[in-house]
């Protein structure tokens, strides 16, 4: 019974977006191991393909939800300032670098670690970088 | 058999225009923003979903831009010699994303005299 009301009470948006902010965690450690282990490679490019997924999932429901009657009775027409905020705004950095390092690692897969894609690799480190510190942004606004 | 004829081949075009891409999409990003806080015509233009407000056209735009400048920097890169351009793009990606976080602060976008 206990577990059906917490159930309840789990918003699906914040399970993604959690789902999320904890793989980028480890895609943060694991960025910083590209050049000293090839495998690690395969592996960031697997979380990275579920973290996109995890965005975008989040992202529709969220905004799929805002068509909803959960927002249509209410206050709607406040809705696009609530939305335009700057939790929204900088969702868009992590969805947009994760695409990018997704394209550079599928790109030079094994061969990151030769010494001519050095640019590449510290592109990639910073946008994990950057990207997780933005969702530990979001989640630290939201909790405002 | 033949694995030692042939040297692994890296499509550079395509790793460093996804790079001037993102650069180029955050950019946008922020740039859109600003002006859809500055004009109404603007807000009007990014409406598309009138329940959702602006966010749903600044970020369809956002996405669009970035394929958009991956596709066409990937034909202008491709087959060329992209060494010259690395560190340049890198620089330019550092830079958008600095813009991106200053500009994408509320009081720095809300910003007016008077």
């Amino acid at each position: 019974m206990e577990s059906l009301q917490a159930l309840q009470i789990i918003d699906t948006e914040f399970v993604l977006f959690g789902g999320a902010l904890v793989l980028f965690g480890s895609a943060f450690t694991l960025s910083f191991l590209i050049s000293k282990k090839v495998k690690v490679v395969r592996a960031l490019e697997a979380i990275l393909v579920i973290i996109l997924f995890l965005l975008l999932g989040a992202v529709v429901i969220e905004f799929g939800g805002a068509a909803g009657p959960a927002y249509t009775f209410g206050e709607f027409a406040d809705l696009s300032e609530l939305l335009s905020t700057h939790r929204w705004l900088l969702f868009q950095l992590p969805i947009i670098l994760t695409l990018m390092s997704l394209v550079v690692l599928v790109v030079y897969r094994d061969q990151i670690v030769h010494p001519h894609a050095r640019t590449y690799r510290a592109a990639v480190i910073t946008s994990i970088a950057v990207s997780f510190a933005s969702m530990l942004m979001i989640a630290f606004e939201s909790l405002i | 058999m033949f694995r030692n004829l042939f040297k692994p081949r890296v499509h550079e075009s395509v790793a460093i225009a996804s790079v001037f891409a993102a650069s180029v999409a955050l950019h946008v990003a922020w740039i859109t923003n600003l002006l859809v806080h500055r004009s109404e015509t603007v807000w009007n233009w990014f409406l598309l979903d009138p329940d959702l407000g602006p966010i749903s056209g600044m970020y369809t735009k956002t996405l669009i831009t970035f394929f958009v400048v991956l596709i066409v920097s990937w034909l202008i890169w491709r087959g060329r010699d992209c060494s010259h351009s690395r560190n340049r793009v890198f620089w330019f990606f550092i830079a958008s994303i600095v813009m991106f976080l200053v500009m994408t602060l509320p009081f720095v976008y809300e910003f007016q005299l008077g």
